[in-house]
């Protein structure tokens, strides 16, 4: 009774329509790094916890690993690999860079897409605060100390160019 | 690993969904944020033969109702924690939204899928029993509503029939009230292994006038603490009074053991999660 019939689906991947004819149980992290390329979104667990996965749908942080494909219909999705403006890295990227705030990197690209969001915060958020948000990333390396650095270094930074230096 | 194969339905009205569900059968599940069920998918716990897909159902916005707070089955918890002005209605629903998860599970999860999915630990399973919130449910037979503790029946399991779809939950609505979500997990964002959600009311001269207290993982449900708030109403909250009605959960229910702890320590975490979320709903009543 269950089919294998393919179904297509019309979303949006970093700004570029995107078509597909796909099986509506394919994973969104898989459709992203297998269909179209897009290798940055990680899967650690495939079960929603490690949060190496997590991509933008609809500008919200979400675990990739827990998006069927057939529910992105009609929506828009961005991944880490739209962060960098050609040769630019993203100011986030920066900060990680200057704050030695990775190392294999397989957690990065979630921790990117999930600090994102922080740039919308009303006040800038203290570090309690951010280690919280961050709470659902998990990081086998670092030790996440200079990853919540580096959050704070990027977030203050926003601030200063918008307190009108 | 990767979900079994099912038939994928994407309903565009409530009736389109029910007939899915009377279509599929026992063996039809609903999806709405994925964050429980996609998991049991993935890890091959769940094999429904189909999902009926309820996102693109147009339930209405969450409002305020009169003496109740009416929240649509597939507001996310995220959009639920912006609504301030009716979390202020319903502070005990505050006190635990920003413990369920993590951001990325909040963005998606529904509150009509935590009562659904029925995980006995789950925070706003605890808060709809502990307040006695209201469940709207639909299916071919009509409309019913249920009470929350009616239908959370066990572990993972309601009493919802094969073809019923939660269409909203109803919260009573207690801005006056103090209240705490107090809960030991051991990380941050992860189930609870004890939880515990106490809302009350108090007189100007520190008389408890109403208290509920709720309890989660004592047992495959969360549970009232019935004993316990019959014996606080009507006194004063002293430390002796919240010392008995630690007392009272830490006899509650049958807890068991397992590697995150054992029942005797679920004991101990039940009395002192109760006399700290006592505490706290007391401090903040006072504060208001």
């Amino acid at each position: 009774m269950t089919s294998s019939a393919l179904r297509p689906v019309r979303f949006t991947v970093n700004g570029s329509q995107v078509a597909l004819d796909v099986e509506p149980r394919r994973l969104l992290a898989d459709v992203l790094r297998d269909d179209l390329g897009l290798k940055g979104t990680h899967l650690g667990c495939e079960h929603g916890v490690c949060g190496a996965c997590t991509v933008l749908m609809d500008g919200l942080a979400v675990r990739s690993c827990l998006v069927l494909i057939a529910q992105i219909d009609g929506h828009e999705v961005a991944t880490v690999e739209a962060l960098r403006d050609g040769d630019q890295l993203h100011g986030l990227q920066e900060a990680f860079k200057r704050a030695h705030a990775l190392q294999c990197g397989f957690c990065t690209s979630g921790f990117l897409m999930t600090a994102l969001a922080l740039q919308d915060s009303e006040a800038v958020p203290c570090e309690a605060e951010i280690r919280e948000y961050l709470s659902g990333n998990i990081c086998r390396c670092t030790g996440y100390a200079n990853i919540v650095d580096a959050v704070i270094d990027w977030l203050s930074s926003l601030a200063s160019v918008s307190g009108g230096n | 690993m990767k979900p079994p194969l099912f038939d994928y339905v994407r309903p565009r009205t409530l009736d389109e969904a029910i007939q899915a569900l009377v279509a599929g059968g026992d063996d039809a599940k609903v999806l709405a944020g994925g964050q429980s069920l996609v998991p049991m998918l993935n890890l091959r716990l769940a094999a429904p033969t189909a999902l009926v897909d309820v996102c693109s159902l147009d339930l209405g916005a969450a409002c305020a109702d009169g003496s109740s707070v009416k929240v649509p089955a597939t507001t996310t918890y995220a959009e639920l924690l912006e609504r301030s002005e009716l979390l202020r209605l319903m502070p005990l629903v505050g006190d635990c939204l920003p413990l369920i998860g993590h951001v990325a599970i909040r963005n998606r999860g529904t509150v009509g899928g935590s009562i659904a999915h029925a995980d006995p630990l789950a925070e706003l399973c605890t808060a709809a029993v502990t307040l006695g919130a209201r469940v709207m449910c639909h299916s071919s037979r009509g409309e019913r509503v249920v009470d929350a503790e009616a239908l959370l029946e066990g572990p993972y399991m309601t009493t919802l029939d094969f073809d019923e779809i939660i269409t909203a939950v109803a919260w009573p609505a207690h801005p006056a009230w103090g209240t705490a979500y107090e809960e030991l997990a051991m990380r941050a964002g992860d189930f609870a292994i004890v939880g515990v959600a106490a809302a009350l009311h108090e007189m100007t001269d520190g008389t408890v006038a109403d208290i509920r207290l709720g309890i989660s993982g004592m047992g495959g449900v969360p549970s009232r603490l019935r004993e316990a708030e019959a014996l606080l109403q009507g006194q004063p909250l002293t430390s002796h009074q919240v010392e008995r009605a630690a007392e009272i959960a830490a006899a509650a229910g049958q807890p068991h053991s397992d590697i995150h702890a054992s029942a005797q320590y679920r004991r101990s975490l039940a009395a002192e999660l109760t006399r700290r979320a006592l505490v706290h709903a007391h401090n903040r009543k006072r504060s208001q």
